[in-house]
């Protein structure tokens, strides 16, 4: 029996497309439902973001940053602010410290539950995505209280916060953890252990580790893949070493190490985590001025610095060279979504149109990232 | 009433035969189009209000002032209907135009006509045709012609994809959901809707309803394949891929918009009616009473087999916003390797059933 | 006011001044904090005024009893010629936070001016903490001037290792394989303008999952003609890393398979982030909007 070649189709997906998650066009060649050939074209949503910050101050570029990621902007201003920090070789006081650990594995939790939700609702569940996004409304809520923002906040600054928590802030984290920590147990019978979720996803998008590194694939989806490797505790910054928290990998419960459930289970193990540094950190807060660290001016001398931090994401690395003047001569973001994206022309071909949206959906990007 | 006892009641019957008929065939098309389009409203309203049950949150609501969707938001189906209604027809630039505008009148068409052998009560059927259940099932495979009409004539690429699938899915199911319904004609030996729901009166062992669901085990498992089947018939989740909404953008509807996306809105909601219709007639006893004996006569016919019906939409409606999406290869193995192989298995324990026991 | 308040105010303000700053930020009253804060500033600019006029006629200001401030002065000297010496640890030690920050402060005013000392005359011996054992960047560096004589420009002062470019592509292969380094993950590609005169330089980042440990290159290139072997068959992601580069800087990355614009459009003119770009007028009938008063 001979073989039947047929033309291949080209087809955009994007730039609209509804699980495209943001402005994103993927390139594909389809021979029917199989894909062939993928390959992202990204651009859509730049925004200059590094020619902008050669242009503002130390402490203008916060806001900026917020909108990289708008997904987990806590986590964004955090990154930044380590970053200018350890060019200025500051310090900042323990209740700061305290403060962005928490609000940043707030952030964590807010932005899994969308990378969660939104995975369900592109292999077609559409109820857990509402459940999740229940939950991360209450998360935005607390953030709302605490500095009057629900997605770009600009609450970490170089050298400290812009507020203090509220009176009364920490009941409030608690009683949410309260109720959050059973919801887990809902999204896994909803969506986790459904039998139609592990057909679509386990063995789909195998992303092996070593593909993962040279990818430069960091964060849950590398965990996926079964590498252990996380920079609060292997880089790690802050006071991250002074909590106890464990750091999930896939172990390919359903299918092979690194296929999209275990990055799906990576993330959902680490809202566990997430909540467990949470519970400490609360605990733990000492009292002090959040503003006492603060410098009047943002001034760093000469130098370079590369600093990474763990978004939920994956390593958020900048680079600042300074000049000694109050603007950065050069900001560099490294995102890892950015790098996430770029293994999708690996992993995604050969497999059905389906599966590649559901290989999109898993590695969880956000495209204010990517683009700039 | 069926459509006989309608011509003759039309006084001037025996002088103008066509034209009575022709009336009468009108005057049922008229009946049937209202109820589909106040079921159809019925079953947005309660699509949208059960998902937000199921969902944790409230759904359309009437509160606040100025008047909003009325109480409980009971007007919201109206206010999507007129929106609908009111919207932009747009027909592409390179659409082929005939096939586009052509389309949704044959999905409707193909759901509209199977209401015509639908037993609602005792008395109430259009037309109570001998070969009743192969009717629907021979007209309900109309709709795939229009799906993989508005697949090509859009000439759009989501949309052919969507006709594709739909065309490779409803073909498919149609198969196993035929084969269901042999294991009943088998039992019941007519075609007639009617007639399958006559044999299921009575009760077995004085207990349990005589319904073909629990005449034996085979017949059991055929109502399960035949309801799912009618589910992937119907293209609804988790048998939705045609109209994937996060894969295809919505499949074959894509480029359609107000009165045809309406009408294509329409037929799948008659097409869910329908599939659970014949479900409840060939398998739970239509109009029948579950208590042997009592709550009979038309009005409470009418009750059962309206409950029996929409109690299997609603599941429909539950399977919608429980399930993810299976992948299309996934879909088509369901199929042919696991639905197909049993219902065979069916037929043949049916038949040797009712040598040995019947 | 009450009176407690008042003394406790007086009392920690005199503490403060002489350079004890704890008694007032352990006031728990936040209201009294302040308000002592705000009398230690009042006193402290007092102090001064004081000391003005004082300076102003010497011959008859009785010899001043040296101060607290006076001591710290002289422990900040102290520390500063320290850490010079290259033991940071007395600065990092000291525990009282202002002090430390003067003291870190006087140093790279130190360091500067011994900076500039050393420019003008050579005689100045260069202060230099010199690590008892080699650092990752010496070892490095060591490596790749064996392997590939002459590729190595530069010291790596700042925690850097400037290389030339020519042999890049085989010095990546070397840095990724080699047992001892195995970098196996390229963290970052920095694109850079060194200024309207000088070159243009692309800064990698390497990191080591295994060794868990990282290294800075920099690989400075021509301005009017920027090329750059391309590492995008070292590391998958040098794929989009120096497209984006090269987007963003002109760079031509050889090698690269597909050396393409990635975020701007494919029609784009110039290289938006060089220091001296300038955005074209129109963009497909577009007008770039430029005046930059709207925004900044």
């Amino acid at each position: 029996m001979g073989v039947v070649h047929g033309d291949l189709m080209t087809l955009n997906i994007g730039p609209q497309h509804p699980s495209t998650h943001g402005v994103l066009r993927l390139r594909v060649k389809t021979d029917g439902e199989i894909i062939s050939e993928v390959e992202p074209v990204i651009g859509y949503l730049h925004r200059c973001f590094e020619k902008h910050c050669e242009n503002v101050t130390y402490e203008q570029v916060i806001p900026y940053t917020d909108r990289c990621d708008y997904i987990a902007a806590m986590n964004n201003n955090f990154g930044y602010a380590v970053a200018v920090e350890e060019l200025m070789d500051l310090h900042v006081p323990d209740r700061v410290e305290h403060i962005r650990v928490i609000v940043s594995e707030l952030n964590r939790l807010a932005s899994h539950l969308l990378a969660l939700g939104t995975f369900g609702l592109d292999v077609g569940a559409f109820t857990p995505f509402l459940y999740m996004f229940r939950d991360r409304e209450r998360i935005l809520d607390l953030f709302e209280v605490l500095c009057g923002a629900r997605l770009l906040y600009n609450y970490i600054w170089v050298g400290g916060l812009s507020h203090d928590f509220p009176k009364g802030f920490e009941e409030k984290i608690i009683d949410f953890l309260d109720y959050f920590e059973p919801q887990l147990d809902e999204y896994n019978g909803i969506l986790t252990y459904n039998k139609i979720f592990i057909e679509r996803t386990a063995d789909v998008g195998v992303l092996p580790a070593e593909v993962a590194i040279s990818y430069g694939v960091t964060g849950p989806n590398l965990r996926g893949s079964g590498v252990k490797w996380d920079l609060r505790k292997d880089d790690t910054y802050s006071i991250y070493e002074q909590f106890d928290f464990n750091i999930p990998v896939g172990t390919g419960t359903v299918g092979t190490v690194g296929d999209c459930w275990d990055r799906y289970y990576v993330r959902m193990l680490e809202m566990t985590e997430s909540i467990k540094i949470i519970r400490q950190a609360v605990k733990a807060l000492p009292s002090g001025d959040v503003h006492q660290a603060l410098p009047k001016k943002i001034r760093p001398p000469k130098g370079s610095v590369y600093k990474r931090t763990e978004s939920p994401r994956g390593d958020l690395g900048y680079y600042i060279e300074s000049d000694g003047s109050p603007v950065p001569y050069r900001l560099k973001m490294r995102s890892p979504a950015f790098t996430a994206l770029s293994v999708m022309g690996e992993i995604a071909s050969g497999w059905m149109m389906s599966d590649v949206l559901a290989i999109l959906g898993s590695l969880d990007i956000v495209l204010g990232e990517i683009d700039r | 009433m069926t459509i006989d006892q309608l011509i003759n009641w039309i006084p001037f019957g025996a002088d103008w035969p066509a034209t009575t008929f022709f009336i009468a065939v009108l005057v049922c098309a008229l009946i049937i189009f209202i109820f589909i389009a106040a079921y159809a409203l019925t079953a947005i309203y309660g699509e949208v209000k059960i998902s937000s049950f199921m969902q944790d949150k409230v759904g359309p609501m009437g509160q606040g002032v100025g008047f909003h969707t009325g109480k409980f938001g009971l007007l919201q189906p109206v206010a999507d209907a007129l929106k609908l209604l009111l919207k932009e027809d747009i027909i592409p630039a390179l659409a082929d135009k005939k096939l586009f505008i052509m389309a949704p009148f044959v999905v409707f068409i193909g759901a509209f006509i199977s209401f015509a052998a639908l037993p609602f009560n005792q008395h109430t059927i259009v037309a109570d045709l001998n070969i009743g259940i192969f009717y629907i099932l021979a007209v309900g495979s109309l709709s795939v012609i229009g799906i993989i009409l508005a697949g090509w004539g859009s000439n759009n690429k989501w949309s052919l994809y969507g006709g594709m699938r739909s065309a490779a899915q409803i073909v498919s199911y149609e198969i196993p959901a035929g084969l269901s319904i042999v294991t009943v004609i088998m039992l019941t030996g007519t075609l007639s809707m009617q007639g399958i729901i006559e044999f299921q009166t009575g009760t077995i062992w004085g207990i349990f309803p005589n319904w073909i669901i629990f005449n034996n085990p085979f017949s059991f498992i055929a109502f399960f394949l035949f309801f799912i089947s009618g589910v992937a018939e119907c293209n609804r989740t988790p048998f939705d891929i045609p109209e994937a909404e996060s894969e295809l953008v919505a499949g074959a509807f894509t480029e359609y918009s107000g009165l045809r996306y309406a009408f294509f809105f329409l037929s799948e909601y008659a097409e869910m009616f329908v599939v659970s219709a014949v479900a409840t007639t060939a398998f739970l006893g239509g109009w029948l009473s579950p208590v042997s004996g009592y709550f009979e006569g038309p009005v409470w016919g009418l009750f059962w087999f309206m409950g029996k019906s929409l109690f299997l939409v609603f599941v429909m409606l539950w399977f919608r916003w429980t399930f993810p999406r299976l992948r299309v290869d996934q879909l088509m193995s369901v199929c042919w390797k696991v639905f197909l192989p049993f219902t065979l298995v069916n037929i043949f324990g049916v038949a040797i059933w009712s040598l040995i026991v019947g | 006011m009450s009176d407690e308040q008042a003394k406790l105010i007086q009392e920690a303000v005199a503490k403060a001044l002489a350079g004890d700053m704890d008694m007032i930020n352990n006031i728990e009253d936040r209201v009294t904090r302040s308000k002592a804060k705000a009398a230690l500033v009042k006193a402290k600019r007092e102090a001064k005024k004081s000391s003005a006029t004082e300076s102003e006629k010497p011959t008859s200001a009785p010899p001043v009893k040296p101060s607290a401030g006076d001591e710290k002065l002289s422990f900040i000297d102290e520390v500063v010629a320290k850490a010079l010496a290259g033991d940071m640890d007395a600065i990092n030690n000291i525990e009282d936070r202002i002090t430390r920050s003067k003291a870190k402060a006087a140093l790279v005013k130190a360091k500067r001016e011994a900076k500039k000392a050393a420019v003008t005359s050579e005689e100045t011996p260069q202060v230099e903490s010199i690590p008892a054992e080699k650092s990752l960047n010496q070892k490095v560096a060591e490596a790749i001037e064996k392997k590939f004589p002459s590729s190595l420009t530069g010291d790596d002062v700042d925690g850097h290792i400037q290389l030339k470019g020519d042999d890049w592509f085989n010095i990546a292969h070397y840095l990724k394989d080699n047992p001892d380094f195995l970098f196996d993950s390229l963290q970052c590609i920095t694109g850079f303008d060194l200024g309207l005169e000088n070159d243009l330089e692309v800064r990698y980042n390497l990191h080591s999952m295994t060794h868990n440990h990282a290294i800075e290159i920099r690989i400075q290139t021509d301005r009017k003609n920027p090329k750059i072997p391309s590492v995008e068959q070292v590391w998958r992601i040098g794929d989009w890393f120096e497209r984006e580069t090269y987007d963003m800087y002109g760079i031509i990355f050889e090698g690269h398979r597909n050396m393409t614009r990635i975020l701007l459009p494919d029609d784009w003119e110039g290289w938006p982030l060089l220091k001296d770009y300038e955005a074209q007028e129109t963009y497909h009938g577009i007008v770039v909007p430029k005046v930059k008063e709207g925004w900044e």
